[in-house]
């Protein structure tokens, strides 16, 4: 989060939107470029599915080239990707539970997240290692709202400040710092309720 | 106040707020951070948890698996270009349809013609009632009863007029007798 080279990587975005608006194919390519494997670690660890982050990732990237004219303010491209991307993620869910009413998810998603964590980590141990790893993250977020649970990933997990976040979650400064606070208060209660002889969250 | 807040450690909240916006917690708070090593130690502790959390979610995720390239729609102005012009030939080309053919649900209410037939009816109704109150007789009778009759009207009245003047009615004369 406390890079050196922010301001001049902004600039730089700001130049590559200003073309792309202009229809510059290699400059969205690049800005394509820069933020697809933020945008894509976004989408696993709220999918856990390789295939859907892919998908989404794609998805998110497709729209903000379509929608990329409607830009004001070209430095606040990333937080206007995130904010693509986190209605992308709430589409996304919508749709899995309209799926699961109808009964069109046969996938059991237990073995299809174990399968995918061997796609990123063949090796047994460290696959164990990060399947735990993800359980606990499981557990501390299921204690929390939709709206802190997507603060605390937001901050986190996808290291926006609190400014971008204002922009990714369409909400105010202060909604945004409530949102956060609550959140961190629920998972440092949620630490404290079970702790770890070799302290997990220490450890890592 | 802000004595107060340096000679005290950080509550469970304010350890919160430190981790939201360190800038936000009150001076005083802030100086405490920087003097008592327990609160140091307490807020860092659990900022390096959360940033560990951070460094694993993404050292755990997969990487993209081919970078994101637009689809090959060959021409030079981005989709969303295209696409408002594609909107602006669409409503021009409706317009014009409008304009050629006229389609009947464009043209004026269904109602209109008829009124503005009925008005027309009524004109001549009028029209021809004005004809019989003036002249009763049919046309061919018309034309036997004004044969050779000179129309007096006007002179008729013009002379009452001026034999009124020149010889007083005795009706007036009585009138002024008595006022
Ligand atoms: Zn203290």
């Amino acid at each position: 989060m406390d890079n050196p080279n922010v301001s001049g990587q902004d600039d730089q975005t700001a130049r590559l939107v200003t073309l792309a608006q202009n229809g510059d194919h290699t400059a969205f390519h690049r800005l394509a470029d820069r933020y697809q494997p933020g945008i894509f670690r976004m989408m696993y660890y709220r999918t856990r599915s390789r295939m859907d982050a892919e998908d989404l990732t794609q998805d998110v990237f497709l729209r903000a080239y379509k929608q990329i004219g409607r830009i004001e303010s070209p430095a606040l491209f990333r937080s206007w990707l995130y904010r693509i991307a986190v209605n992308r993620v709430k589409d996304f869910y919508r749709r899995q539970r309209i799926k699961s009413l109808v009964g069109w998810v046969s996938m059991d998603e237990e073995g299809f997240r174990e399968s995918e964590e061997m796609v990123v980590a063949p090796d047994a141990e460290e696959r164990l290692d990060r399947r735990d790893f993800w359980n606990r993250v499981e557990g501390l977020l299921e204690r929390l709202s939709k709206k802190e649970r997507e603060a605390f990933l937001l901050r986190f997990f996808d290291q926006l400040s609190i400014q971008e976040m204002t922009t990714a979650m369409g909400k105010n400064e202060s909604t945004v710092k409530t949102h956060l606070y609550r959140a961190l208060n629920k998972i440092k209660a949620a630490m404290a309720e079970t702790p770890d002889k070799d302290d997990f969250w220490e450890s890592i | 106040m802000n004595d107060r807040f340096e000679e005290r450690h950080l509550s469970e909240d304010e350890f919160t707020q430190a981790i939201v916006e360190r800038d936000s917690l009150p001076d005083g708070l802030n100086a405490h951070l920087v003097r008592c090593p327990s609160c140091a130690e307490r807020l860092a502790r659990f900022e390096s948890r959360l940033a560990g959390m951070g460094r694993m979610a993404r050292s755990s995720a997969p990487s993209p698996a081919r970078p994101f390239r637009l689809p090959q729609t060959d021409p030079k102005e981005p989709l969303w270009q295209r696409k408002s012009i594609l909107a602006m030939g669409i409503s021009a080309m409706v317009l014009l349809a409008v304009v050629v053919w006229r389609p009947a649900w464009f043209t004026a209410p269904r109602s209109a013609p008829a009124v503005a037939f009925d008005a027309a009816a009524d004109r001549r109704l009028m029209e021809d009632i004005d004809a019989i109150v003036d002249n009763a007789l049919p046309e061919a009778y018309q034309q036997v009863a004004f044969f050779d009759t000179p129309d007096f009207s006007d002179s008729i009245s013009d002379g009452q007029d001026v034999f009124d003047w020149i010889v007083p009615s005795i009706d007036e004369e009585d009138d002024d007798f008595l006022s």
